[in-house]
């Protein structure tokens, strides 16, 4: 950063707003008697699981519920019912947990076949599989309720690539992580940063169903550059 | 295209849009379109008075700091790992995005929707540079290939073609076959533009709020244009308008809860990315760098004036939504970039009054922007006080004006002469009248000629309110009415 | 009660037959009301097209009308925004007026505004038999946000067949000095709202401001001349329904 021109350019902000410098410190804006501060707040955690699913249901996204142990095979048949083709997966915690890679390994390759992310073979490498690939798998860390919404970060393991490339895009969510607002998720987002700055994701994408538009004569058309398809599996 | 596309008098912009009736049903029906959905929406949120206090008070409260946020946001920035520029002019960020350009040998670009890339004309610049411009949002994609056809929305830019030209464009200028079935011909862009993403060098965003107390940029879209572009090319330039600030990630909260649904009547946007620097070290995709230009370009001289409100905005659209004059003058009466109430407010601020001082006069006053906008600029206070700088201070309106006004002026200021005045005229009128009306043939006439040549004007009555009255009374008083 | 009476330059040049309804109204209601001879103009045509310092004149002139008196009610709630709102605003450089345009701000009430929320009636004891659809001005709405008030007085006339007029809260397309500058916007506007009108079935129009209604019958006049709608729509200000016995 050009530090004069940047003391240039605030100097003369500074100037319009009446003063010769930035102040040492401002009092931050009160945001504890907003409206966000206590909606939902009586709201069971099964309660704000089940605005999400309605939400889903009123915006058309596609949504599974499953439970832990049925989740390979749910993905399996999701995959399936998507058309099958190339998939691509991250390579991160959930898969190892869920044993995916040895459900993936028995899928007969006519059916589909399975590519792991793996950011050590380089850019073009990942972003050509992703290109390549029919469907991505991606793992988000937060729902919300309010609007059917996943919060999917990016990470080395997990790429921004993976869920936007390919048509369809599978994204699986733990319900324990559905909170009703962006209130509380942008809280816990901000937990984060401020325990470590550094570790902040890079990319955190909010996706709140497949890519559209309305840009010809306001005629709703799925699937401009983003995913076509998109599902949610809600793993219990 | 610069913040003017058309600098010819008003009045013809509007006549040539009003006689392309297409056009004007397309923007009509888009604002039912969008009232209805918005309405409904709001219904569902009882808060929703108080979300838009809020965020008044969330915004003005970031303009009175705007120095502190600023350096906070780009302190931030840099930690993350940014290259923060600082631009005053338009020219200044061009330049600074050019020699970025230039450092990367970078021959094409992919750019997704930034109103403030089209106010410094970052494209005119880069094609002078031999760039290869890619817009990727659909309806500009349109726009481009139309041989840069000038956008007549902020939100929806291509809504005055019909879906038959869009057709003609894409079969004339990229040879495609299809029919103009809108599903085929986006599945056909979504081909052509994939590639382009997938080879472009550098991508273009804007950035619909910066975050202070991380250094975060942010992109809303529905399309995904924005996450290709912030996702794919090796560099990433996003460029936003200095104002464009919140404190913290908290009050993204409280704007997305008003933006979305303000501006197209949905609750959400399918993406909304949250961007903080460049790819770390170890990630195989998301720029290698991320340069953020904070623009300024005549912002000061509204920061902390009497315009400052105008500041506010989060260009939602919500007031061309619901706008009766734009309703019946599309975006392409204005002539600008920014159009509809709030661009007849910002418009002349950003290039003075002799190039749009008409724009403030597009306006009833009738306040439905002010009602709508989810940080409740008062747009009517602003556009009056346009009238006022205009009237006071410039030579813009025609030189008959003020004295006809003055001359008015003290006769309805004064029960004399008003009285006199208004007997004469009516007495005239009567002489003329027809059926008890103004005739047609008065259209000719300067002044009430464009109330009669569309509407009826009846006559001015020889026993006015105040000799009816007075009648009234004094048989009132005699006992007798 | 003495009510000090408002009228409008426009009612009072065009309309007299609308303020003498206002005035049977009010009295009708037990009001004493007093119309002060020199009032003309609240000034707002003046203003609203940027001339404020031209339109101080006219505006210190109806302060001085209404000095006395304990309450203000105007025919015309776009002149009771500028004498609530916007004298204040013109005048703040002039310290002395600034005190007599905030006392002025204090009484000033649009006509429905009055008799609702200060004589607490919502039933005049009106009657009139035909169908009448509502235009809610966008100064009485949006500006003063006098909202219900009209509705609760038109619901309790009797023999009244109420038309909901399809976005009745749109502007009409008059905006002062507007449909002057730019009289071919106006039109377009004005028509799209005549047509709605039309469209309820409605044999009367009926409002709150004077002038709105000036510019819609001047349309639906003519679009019944051309033959763009099948009959004569009546246009009156919600005082003359008022005072149909």
């Amino acid at each position: 950063m050009d530090e004069a021109k940047k003391r240039d350019f605030i100097g003369r902000i500074s100037r319009a707003l009446g003063r010769e410098a930035i102040p040492d410190y401002v009092a931050p804006f009160d945001m504890s008697h907003g409206p966000q501060a206590d909606m939902y707040d009586d709201l069971t955690q099964d309660q704000v699981v089940a605005m999400f699913k309605t939400e889903c249901e009123k915006v058309g996204t596609h949504y599974i519920e499953t439970t832990k142990d049925q989740l390979g095979q749910v993905l399996l048949d999701e995959i399936e019912k998507r058309g099958g083709g190339k998939v691509i997966y991250p390579n991160s915690d959930e898969v190892r947990e869920y044993n995916l890679e040895e459900l993936f390994a028995k899928e007969p390759a006519d059916k589909a076949t399975f590519i792991k992310w793996d950011a050590s073979k380089g850019r073009d490498a990942n972003i050509n599989a992703s290109q390549d690939a029919e469907i991505g798998i991606t793992f988000p860390v937060m729902g919300i309720a309010e609007t059917a919404t996943v919060v999917q970060p990016s990470t080395e393991e997990s790429g921004r690539s993976i869920g936007l490339l390919p048509i369809t895009h599978i994204a699986v969510l733990h319900t324990d992580t559905i909170v009703p607002r962006m209130t509380q998720s942008m809280a816990a987002l901000s937990e984060v940063y401020k325990e470590d700055p550094s570790s902040f994701p890079t990319n955190i994408v909010h996706i709140s169903g497949p890519s559209n538009t309305a840009d010809i004569e306001l005629v709703r058309v799925v699937g401009v550059h983003g995913p076509i398809n998109v599902t949610f599996i809600l793993v219990d | 295209m610069s913040i003017l596309y058309d600098e010819r008098p008003f009045h013809t912009r509007v006549k040539d849009v009003m006689d392309n009736q297409f056009k004007v049903k397309a923007i009509q029906k888009a604002q039912d379109v969008f009232y209805t959905k918005r309405k409904a929406l709001v219904e569902q949120v009882p808060a929703w008075e108080e979300f838009r206090t809020e965020a008044a008070a969330l915004r003005d409260h970031t303009l009175r700091n705007l120095d502190y946020y600023l350096n906070m946001f780009a302190e931030n920035a840099e930690k993350a790992g940014a290259h923060v520029f600082f631009a005053n002019s338009d020219k200044e960020a061009t330049d600074y995005a050019l020699e970025v350009l230039r450092q990367k040998e970078a021959k094409m670009i992919v750019k997704s929707k930034s109103l403030l890339t089209e106010e410094i004309s970052l494209n005119e610049e880069l094609i002078k540079a031999g760039i290869n411009v890619n817009e990727t949002d659909l309806a500009e994609f349109i726009l481009q290939t139309d041989d840069w056809n000038p956008p007549s929305h902020i939100v929806v830019p291509a809504l005055h073609l019909e879906r038959s030209k869009i057709r003609e464009v894409f079969h004339d200028k990229l040879g495609y076959e299809g029919t103009e079935n809108p599903e085929e011909m986006t599945r056909f862009v979504r081909k052509f533009i994939r590639k382009r993403f997938l080879t472009a060098n550098v991508g273009f965003t804007g950035c619909n709020f910066g975050v202070a107390e991380t250094g975060s940029i942010t992109i809303v879209s529905n399309e995904g244009n924005g996450r290709m572009s912030s996702s794919i090319p090796r560099t990433q330039i996003a460029v936003m308008g200095m104002e464009r600030l919140v404190p913290d990630l908290a009050s993204l909260d409280v704007m997305m809860e008003l933006l979305v649904r303000s501006s197209v009547g949905a609750k959400i946007s399918n993406y909304f990315s949250l961007i903080t620097g460049p790819a770390k070290p170890g990630e195989a995709d998301g720029p290698e760098d991320l340069h953020i230009i904070i623009v300024n370009n005549g912002r000061t001289n509204v920061l902390g004036g009497e315009f400052n409100s105008m500041l506010r905005c989060i260009h939602c659209g919500a007031c061309m939504n619901i706008c009766p004059v734009y309703r019946h003058i599309t975006g392409h009466a204005y002539g600008s970039i920014y159009p509809g109430p709030m661009g007849a407010v910002l418009t002349p601020l950003l290039v003075g009054y002799e190039k749009a001082g008409a724009l403030p006069y597009a306006s009833t006053l009738c306040g439905e922007c002010w009602e709508h906008c989810p940080v409740k600029i008062p747009i009517h206070e602003l556009l009056l006080k346009h009238r006022e700088n205009i009237a006071e201070h410039t030579n813009v309106r025609p030189a008959i004006e003020k004295p006809i006004f003055k001359t008015a002026a003290t006769m309805f200021a004064n029960s004399f002469l008003y009285d006199m005045g208004t007997k004469a005229a009516a007495v005239g009128m009567k002489a003329v009248a027809k059926d008890d009306a103004m005739p047609e043939w008065m259209k000719v006439l300067p002044v009430a000629g464009g109330w009669i040549k569309s509407k009826d004007m009846g006559t001015m009555k020889l026993h006015k309110f105040r000799d009816v009255y007075a009648k009234y009374e004094k048989n009132k008083k005699k006992g007798t009415f | 009660m003495k009510v000090h009476f408002f009228t409008q330059c426009l009612i009072d040049m065009f309309y007299p037959h609308v303020g003498m309804a206002g005035v049977q109204v009010l009295e009708h209601l037990g009001c004493d009301v007093v119309v002060p001879k020199k009032q003309v103009c609240c000034g707002q045509m003046f203003s609203n097209s940027g001339y404020a310092a031209t339109a101080k004149d006219a505006m210190k002139n109806t302060i001085e009308c209404f000095e006395d008196a304990d309450y203000v009610v105007s025919m015309s709630g776009s002149c009771a925004f500028a004498m609530k709102d916007e004298y204040k605003d013109i005048l703040k450089d002039e310290p002395a007026w600034l005190a007599r345009a905030n006392n002025l701000s204090a009484k000033i009430y649009e006509f429905t505004e009055f008799i609702v929320d200060v004589l607490g009636v919502t039933d005049v004891g009106a009657t009139f038999n035909d169908s009448v659809t509502y235009h809610t001005s966008c100064h009485v709405t949006r500006l003063l946000g006098i909202k219900e008030q009209p509705f609760k007085l038109l619901t309790n006339i009797r023999g009244l067949d109420y038309r909901k007029l399809d976005r009745m809260d749109r502007c009409c397309g008059f905006g002062g000095t507007f449909s002057i500058k730019n009289p071919d916007i106006s039109a377009a506007m004005t028509k799209e709202k005549a047509l709605n009108i039309a469209a309820t079935g409605a044999n009367v129009v009926a409002g709150a401001d004077q002038a709105c209604l000036m510019s819609i019958e001047g349309m639906l006049d003519r679009l019944y001349k051309t033959g763009e709608i099948d009959r004569r729509i009546k246009v009156m200000h919600i005082a003359e329904l008022l005072n149909c016995r």
